[in-house]
């Protein structure tokens, strides 16, 4: 035999067995290749022919949280990236392959591989298909797939993180308690500040001198303000002096009573403005006032339920003033149900939804809470008695603010003046209907009611629009004469238009008409303004 | 002839450089229900490109009669009830690796749907050659040429764990023997549970005196109810009666504490004679 015979022996260490390599059928093999892209990674089974490796599809979009659709009788595989406006198709009967950026390109047949479960593509077709970089590292079997923009499961991981570090304590601010800088410290009398101002002006006729001077320092624990005016006027040889003062004295995180006054004291509240139209107007009193007002403005008014349906299963953000406030799954039906802290003046609330596939739809509202609403079950009252200075009478008045719901609140005052036998009584009452939409009563059975509603929107502006039938006579006085008016009644309007098409001019137009079987008075103003901003950048 | 190839059968050997061609690691893999798969790596240490082949095989450790560690391959009758050899596939299998280079091999787990709750295991035989070379024959005449292939297999171990997991051990009895040189303990270990039990054991041995003569500690992986034996030197015992404690508990530090299957800590005394 003229052949080279050779004899292999084997000689086997530790064991005996030796195992060989299957015999793989059909020219392909199955390996298993971690995919990896950002932080996340997926050990999946991909197919090896020919020194080509073909990527499962499906299975790579499900990791990447791509939403995919494949319609089996056309052989189409359809879908889209995020928040569903980036769609891609793969026509396999056309083998065409049209990415989300519009980019289209053909198939070749040796491009992919069909079997039961999955799609396997190659490389450059997934690379091309999402407009990512796909790389294979043999060595270490990895899939590695790295994008500019982020892919959806890396979005929904920063969404989970910003859920994780969601705090709220920003809108709860009035529960927070801050910390003192130092505890209070009971003074007898202690220092303060002193301004004063002389000035003397002088025209052919007349020769003035006036002065001015503030007082204000720290007396037995509270605050004394002294304020003292005058004039001498030297042709008339008149002298005019005039003076107030006011103690007041604070209370801390007390609900029944946050202050004292004592001396001269203006009978307004934050929230009331029945005073507006009483007798007693903004008069000026010498006596005590106690209330528990807030001292100052509160910011958080009570919370809301917000809620809705949406599809079962999605993710709703519900956002405040745009910050993330909360996030929930819609649960089987779909709904939703937020409670959430609102404010006085406006809170934009902005709901967004995220479907399972990507969908994303979002909607907002504005919830609107004036001032002169207050917390349900809250109450503030305010009790003035003292002599009033300009007429010299006692008077002693007081009212009480009922906060009854979240869009109910009620205000009762009353008046008693010394000299005179009958009572003043008013109610205000202010109903939120709705967002946005306010009406407002005020009703004081001896001299007038009234009735206004107010329209608060978001992009178009405010207003109002006020009637009021006056049960009492006065005086109308213009440049020529004087008007008796009785029962007459008034009618007021007042339009906040904003900046439309961000034109930089916002116009607010003001009117009323006073009128009854007699006279008829109309007043007009209108304010435009004008916003220039230079930016040096 | 005989003595020709028993020359080249050693001049082989001691040319070639054995066991440090390639190392692996982990030396263990814990697959769990989970993730299903597990990764090695394959170093090539040597100075020459290595034929690597992946393949599994069912195996346990234990001892034989003598006290030493056997891998026991051929317990079919356990194999059918607890090898994952034959869920698990292997990529690659086959693969050249150059000189200090390095290859992760993957293995993923599947169709496991059906068995019950409990650990699986196989061995990992990865086995290390030199590539063969192409050989011009077209010099050689008639005759024979003996060509020789080493083959170098590092077993390690791959478990696959699935649902809830227990184990615990007792030990029911002892048995001694001695010959001249050693005294051979023999403990017969009670199993139960889904898992093996793995973890570290501690034999003290006193004397009638109870002076401790003698104290072994190390790991111990016990797959079912087994006898397992462990040699003391003769020298440190005289006749006489003795006491020994043995303690075992699953401290086991090459498994990762997510994978360890938790035990009762036992210990047990026995009396014996020589």
């Amino acid at each position: 035999m003229n052949k080279i015979k050779f004899i292999l022996i084997t000689f086997i260490i530790f064991n005996k067995l030796i195992f060989s390599q299957d015999n793989i059928s059909n020219d392909y093999e199955e390996g298993i290749f971690t995919l990896k892209y950002s932080i996340f990674k997926k050990d999946i089974n991909v197919i090896l022919k020919n020194d080509s490796i073909y990527i499962p599809l499906f299975e790579t979009l499900s990791f990447l949280k791509i939403y995919c659709n494949f319609n089996k009788d056309d052989n189409i595989i359809f879908g889209y990236i995020g928040n569903a406006t980036k769609e891609y198709e793969i026509d396999l009967k056309k083998m065409i392959y049209v990415n989300f950026n519009g980019f289209r390109n053909s198939i070749k047949k040796d491009q992919y591989l069909k079997s039961e479960t999955d799609i396997y593509f190659t490389p450059f077709i997934i690379s091309t298909l999402l407009s990512v970089d796909v790389n294979i590292f043999y060595s270490n079997l990895v899939v590695k797939i790295i994008s500019d923009f982020d892919l959806p499961i890396l979005e929904l991981e920063k969404k989970y993180n910003k859920y994780a570090n969601l705090t709220q304590d920003e809108f709860l601010e009035d529960n927070k308690i801050l910390p003192l800088v130092y505890e209070r410290n009971f003074q007898i009398i202690d220092g303060g500040i002193l301004t004063y101002n002389i000035s003397g002006s002088q025209n052919r006729d007349n020769q003035n001198f006036n002065y001015n001077t503030n007082l204000g320092i720290q007396l037995i624990g509270g605050e004394f303000l002294y304020n003292a005016t005058g004039g001498f006027n030297y042709q008339g040889k008149e002298f005019s002096y005039g003076h107030n003062f006011r103690w007041r004295y604070s209370f801390e995180e007390n609900k029944y009573i946050s202050y004292i006054f004592l001396g001269d004291v203006t009978n307004i509240s934050t929230r009331s403005r029945s005073v507006l139209y009483s007798d007693a107007g903004y008069s000026t009193l010498r006596g005590i006032q106690i209330s528990n007002e807030n001292t100052i403005m509160p910011t958080v008014f009570n919370s809301f339920n917000i809620e809705g349906r949406t599809e079962p299963g999605w993710q709703v953000e519900l956002y405040i003033n745009n910050q993330l406030f909360a996030q929930m799954l819609s649960d089987n039906l779909g709904y939703y149900s937020f409670k959430i802290p609102v404010k006085y003046g406006n809170t934009n609330v902005e709901l967004k939804f995220y479907g399972k596939n990507g969908e994303f739809v979002s909607k907002s509202q504005v919830i609107n809470v004036p001032s002169e609403f207050i917390k349900p079950g809250d109450f503030k009252y305010i009790i003035n008695a003292g002599k009033e200075l300009y007429h010299r009478k006692y008077n002693a008045n007081g009212s009480i603010a009922l906060g009854i719901t979240n869009w109910l609140t009620s205000t009762f005052q009353l008046q008693k003046v010394d000299s005179l036998n009958e009572r003043d009584f008013v109610n205000m009452t202010s109903l939120r209907l709705f967002d946005g939409f306010i009406i407002n009563t005020l009703y004081s059975p001896k001299n007038y009611y009234s009735g206004g509603l107010r329209l608060q929107f978001e992009d178009f502006g405010a207003y109002e629009l006020n009637y009021t039938k006056f049960l009492y006579s006065f005086d109308i006085l213009d440049s020529l004469s004087s008007y008796k008016m009785n029962n007459s009644q008034k009618i007021d309007f007042s339009a906040g238009l904003p900046r439309f098409f961000s034109l930089p001019f916002n116009l607010t137009l003001r009117g009323s008409k006073q009128f009854n079987n007699n006279f008829s008075f109309l007043t007009l103003n209108s304010n435009l303004g004008l916003y220039i901003k230079y930016d040096t950048l | 002839m005989n003595y020709k190839l028993f020359l080249i059968f050693f001049v082989i050997i001691f040319l070639s450089k054995g066991f440090s061609q390639i190392s692996i690691n982990p030396p263990v893999i814990f697959i769990d229900n989970n993730t299903r798969t597990g990764t090695i790596t394959v170093f090539n240490q040597s100075q020459d490109s290595k034929e690597i082949e992946i393949s599994l095989k069912y195996g346990y450790v234990d001892t034989d009669s003598t006290g030493n560690s056997v891998l026991i391959f051929n317990d079919t009758l356990t194999e059918k009830k607890y090898s994952i050899a034959p869920y698990t596939s292997i990529y690659p299998k086959k693969f050249i690796l150059k000189p200090n280079q390095q290859q992760d091999v993957k293995f993923m787990v599947k169709n496991v749907i059906n068995l019950t709750d409990g650990t699986y295991w196989t061995r990992i035989i990865t086995t290390s050659s030199d590539v063969k070379k192409q050989i011009d024959t077209s010099n050689y005449k008639d005759s024979i040429r003996l060509a020789l292939k080493f083959k170098f297999e590092f077993i390690t171990a791959l478990f696959f764990q699935k649902g809830k997991l227990n184990t615990s051990i007792n030990i029911d009895s002892i048995e001694t023997r001695s010959d001249s040189n050693n005294v051979v303990i023999g403990f017969s270990f009670g199993k139960s549970g889904n898992s093996p039990c793995m973890g570290k054991y501690k034999i003290s041995i006193f004397n009638s005196d109870n002076d401790k003569i003698e104290e072994i500690s190390d790991q111990i992986s016990i797959y079912f109810n087994s006898k397992r034996y462990f040699i003391f030197k003769k020298d440190k015992f005289k006749p006489g009666n003795y006491k020994l404690i043995i303690t075992l508990n699953d401290d086991f530090p090459v498994i990762p504490e997510e994978n360890k299957v938790r035990f009762k800590e036992i210990s047990k005394s026995f009396n014996f004679s020589l």
